[in-house]
């Protein structure tokens, strides 16, 4: 069914605003939105935002309007799972014809969900009196939308918990990352219980945040982790469990038995066993197997 | 002297005498200001108006940049600038075929009054303006809490010039009533004449008979010239003081462009003056011209960073008045400090900073402090201190000493007044003011932008954990997390249907809105047109009004006219009847102020 809308007030010619594509910014720079959010945890702010290029004389031609510090443009993004709109306003100061200005857009962190709907308007901010007839002369009036893009935010891709932290805000040793343990025997789930902090104030701790060069030091983080399960686990509080049961899918238990087999490959109860008795041996056998090191020679 | 019945100036260039330099020596002398060229002119001639405002509560300041006409050129050229007055080069410049000047007038003032010889005593609380400023170089400050303290302003107007020469035409109260002074002055280079050398400073006006003295013309001769060489009229007995700046070399773009320029040093630096709220202080109203045409001078609420500056004066002139911290209304929260000096034991000033949302079309975010004399408000530099992390957020922030200290400030400016230099200072508690606010500014302004960025920086991290997890979810060996991932029905979020072949299709264009009859109405309408040349559709349209997250359809905001039958008028029936292949139009009325949605759909059997 065909679908018209008609303003009552005079529009931005196109060749007088152009909307660029939109991005994302992780911590090595910009990246293209295209359907999905990459790389994005739901526990930080993203910002995202494009670029907006404007030719100030045919603007205000077009629209009727007389100043362009009365215009604004509005970058929306639309979550209709959580039912939240996040909206900024960026006011049209110091506009030069014809460059592109970033605009920036910060997702808040724990509140959006499955996908958003982004898009950028540009608004009447302050009506002026003085505007030439058939202008815009209400506060929001829409003058120019880019087209409006929906992206996916989340899905069912396997993720380490992660949770990226100032170690020196928290008054932690300056360390690349800790293994935070807090389940109360192996039966527990693994993704509630465990979570790597990562220090976001290290230099090897960014390297494992940032896209291009997490993979330098994945082993080396891979290594620390599955050393430390064990070392939890080897504590005689859990030895009741270990053995002796067969663990559920997404257990403590589960992952850190499929770790042992897949990276060392014994099992779990065997690597805790040589942890106690030989734990230089079994340091040396993680360092054999995983080869911690590995990315920082490629 | 008289010359073919018109009487002209004499010219007197400055010889050589005991402790004498020469003109160039006398540009270079009061030092190179840190500003440009433009900005040293609006500085300087506004606060030599400035402190010229006597006890009057308004003055007004113009700067008029004009193309000299034939008139004034002729007079300018045998009745003024007469003499050989070598190393100036105006003979060249009388041979242009356009001539620019930059006529800057303040009118309200006291004018440049005082006596007009250098050389006798003047008793203590006579005005020196007339010899201070054209005769005297460097002389010291001598209005309390004035800004000009060295009179450069002779110099930035000599600057401004491209042959050094400037003529001055002031109206004062004398004694006698209401007097007129005209006098022109240049500073060049040092020349020899006659196997006598001289310094390069000239003078024309009135010589005196022994030939060693140079006096302004006064009354009908002055007020003739004036009349004759400058825009800016005095009324019958308004005193103050214009100054032509001949041939101004400020910019290197055409002279045509250098009111915009003024515009924007105005702006940059006179900002406190354009303020519109300035209760309880005296006015200073601004003008810049070209050709006598007053240029817009945008408003301070046009520019979020002036009007951030301008909300932070205004809360030190309320704080400084005795009134309350925050009762102003300004968009966001200003925080205000008292600036104390613990040994001895005294307060110095107030800062108040605001941090606001940055315009991401703005070359450079501002994040520094305006510093500001008491009583003048002229911005003599802007200091710059670090910038919020942040980059959608800036600050700014005002310090103004409060009047008791004033005079401290006031003595460590350079020539130019745009700093204030502590070391420059031999008075040891004078210089212990100065830098304990220096060193107190920047305390406070760091305490400032930390706390800034920790309340972005909240409790929630700033760098995402997604690639970590993602690196490491090999250790997880297939359990699900959250990562974005496609959805597994389909490969693209579009839920287009396929097309369905010979359904007619519709077009629908918008027709040019016209006022309707009702006043805050619109009439608009649609051109409806079913595909294809051939048959017949029953089609309906449904004019809505949009709102958010919806769709109105209530008289209050919208009426239906109807299709438009150009011999039978509207017809309200749905469905409408159109033949394929030419447009049928529909009409219906909006309110002004919203925004129509128009759906149409083809009913009936092909549907």
């Amino acid at each position: 069914m065909p679908k018209l809308r008609i303003f009552p007030y005079r529009r931005a010619d196109e060749a007088s605003i152009g909307f660029g594509a939109w991005w994302q910014q992780g911590l090595d720079g910009r990246r293209p939105i295209e359907t999905l959010i990459q790389n994005w945890d739901y526990a930080s702010d993203l910002m995202v935002g494009l670029g907006v290029s404007i030719e100030p004389s045919e603007l205000l031609r077009s629209t009727g309007q007389s100043r362009l510090e009365d215009l604004a443009i509005v970058l929306v993004a639309d979550c209709p799972a959580s039912s939240r709109r996040v909206v900024t306003t960026h006011r049209l100061e110091g506009v030069v014809a014809g460059k592109e200005a970033q605009l920036r857009l910060q997702l808040p962190a724990g509140v959006l969900a499955e996908k958003i709907r982004l898009s950028a308007h540009l608004i009447v901010e302050n009506p002026n009196k003085n505007a030439d007839v058939g202008a815009a002369k209400v506060k929001g009036a829409r003058l120019a939308s880019s087209d409006p893009q929906t992206v996916i935010l989340e899905g069912t891709a396997s993720r380490f918990p992660i949770d990226s932290v100032s170690f020196d805000a928290i008054g932690y040793p300056d360390v690349p990352w800790i293994l935070k343990a807090s389940f109360d025997d192996p039966r527990d789930n693994f993704m509630s219980t465990v979570r790597l902090w990562v220090n976001a104030d290290n230099a090897v701790g960014r390297m494992l945040l940032g896209s291009e060069t997490a993979q330098i030091v994945a082993n080396a983080a891979k290594e620390y982790v599955l050393r430390s399960i064990v070392s939890v686990l080897a504590d005689s509080q859990h030895r009741e469990f270990l053995g002796a049961e067969e663990f559920e899918e997404d257990s403590v238990g589960f992952v850190a038995e499929q770790m042992c087999e897949l990276y060392i490959g014994g099992s779990l109860v065997t690597a805790i066993d040589e942890y106690r008795s030989d734990p230089v041996g079994f340091g040396t056998r993680l360092m054999e197997k995983m080869d911690p090191y590995k990315g920082m020679l490629q | 002297m008289t010359s073919r019945g018109e009487t002209t100036l004499d010219w007197f260039p400055k010889p050589y005498g005991l402790g004498d330099i020469d003109g160039a020596g006398l540009k270079g002398l009061l030092g190179t200001p840190n500003v440009n060229p433009a900005a040293v002119v609006v500085r300087e001639t506004a606060q030599n108006s400035w402190d010229a405002r006597g006890s009057a509560e308004r003055i007004d300041f113009t700067l008029n940049v004009r193309e000299l006409d034939s008139e004034a050129m002729r007079t300018l050229r045998n009745r003024v600038f007469v003499g050989p007055a070598p190393e100036l080069g105006l003979p060249t410049l009388w041979e242009r075929d356009s001539v620019w000047a930059l006529e800057v007038s303040d009118r309200g003032t006291t004018g440049l009054n005082g006596p007009v010889r250098n050389d006798v005593v003047v008793p203590k609380g006579i005005p020196t303006n007339f010899v201070d400023f054209v005769l005297n170089v460097g002389a010291p400050r001598d209005v309390h809490l004035g800004g000009g303290t060295y009179g450069f302003g002779k110099t930035a107007a000599y600057r401004a010039s491209g042959v050094g020469t400037v003529l001055i035409w002031s109206r004062i109260q004398g004694d006698k009533g209401i007097e007129s002074r005209l006098i022109g002055s240049a500073i060049g280079s040092s020349f020899e004449m006659n196997s006598k050398r001289y310094t390069g400073r000239h003078w024309w006006g009135y010589l005196s008979p022994d030939g060693k003295r140079i006096e302004p013309v006064t009354g009908t001769l002055a007020d003739e010239m004036g009349q004759k060489l400058f825009t800016a009229p005095f009324g019958p007995n308004e005193t103050g003081t214009s100054i032509l700046i001949l041939d101004p070399v400020l910019t290197d773009e055409p002279v045509e462009q250098l009111p915009k320029l003024l515009i924007s040093e105005v702006r940059a630096n006179l900002w406190p003056k354009l303020m519109d709220d300035q209760s309880g202080r005296d006015r200073m109203d601004i003008h810049v011209q070209l050709n006598g045409v007053d240029q817009a001078i945008d408003p301070i609420a046009s520019d979020s960073v002036l009007a951030a500056y301008a909300a932070c004066l205004s809360e030190i002139r309320t704080v400084q008045a005795g009134g309350i911290k925050g009762s102003g209304d300004f968009a966001w929260h200003i925080e205000t400090r008292e600036v104390w000096s613990k040994r001895p034991l005294k307060l110095l000033g107030h800062l108040a900073m605001v941090r606001f949302p940055v315009s991401p079309f703005q070359e450079k975010p501002r994040s520094s402090v305006a510093l500001m004399r008491n009583e003048a408000e002229l911005v003599v530099k802007y200091l710059e201190r670090p910038a919020i992390n942040k980059d959608t957020v800036q600050w700014v922030g005002v310090f103004k000493p409060v009047a008791a200290v004033d005079d401290s400030f006031a003595a460590s400016e350079p020539p130019a007044h745009d700093d204030w230099v502590p070391q420059s200072l031999t008075d040891r508690k004078m210089k212990t003011d100065v830098n304990v606010a220096f060193t107190r500014i920047k305390d406070e302004t760091a305490k400032f932008v930390r706390s800034s960025s920790r309340v972005d920086s909240s409790s929630v991290p700033t760098v995402s954990g997604a690639v970590a997890g993602a690196t490491l979810a090999g250790l997880l060996v297939g359990i699900e997390g959250t990562g974005a991932t496609m959805p597994k029905s389909s490969g693209t979020l579009s839920t287009r249907k396929g097309s369905r072949g010979a359904r007619p299709r519709l077009q629908m264009a918008p027709t040019e809105s016209v006022p309707a009859t009702e006043p805050g109405w619109m009439r608009m309408g649609v051109d409806v047109t079913v595909g294809g040349t051939r048959g017949r559709q029953l089609v309906e349209v449904t004019p809505t009004v949009g709102v958010e997250g919806g769709t109105d359809r209530g008289e209050d905001v919208i009426r239906i006219l109807g299709w438009l039958d150009p011999m039978e008028g509207y017809d309200e029936r749905q469905p409408h009847e159109l033949s394929a292949g030419s447009a049928h139009r529909f009409e219906f009325e909006v309110r002004e102020d919203l925004v129509a949605e128009i759906n149409a759909k083809i009913v009936g059997p092909d549907a």
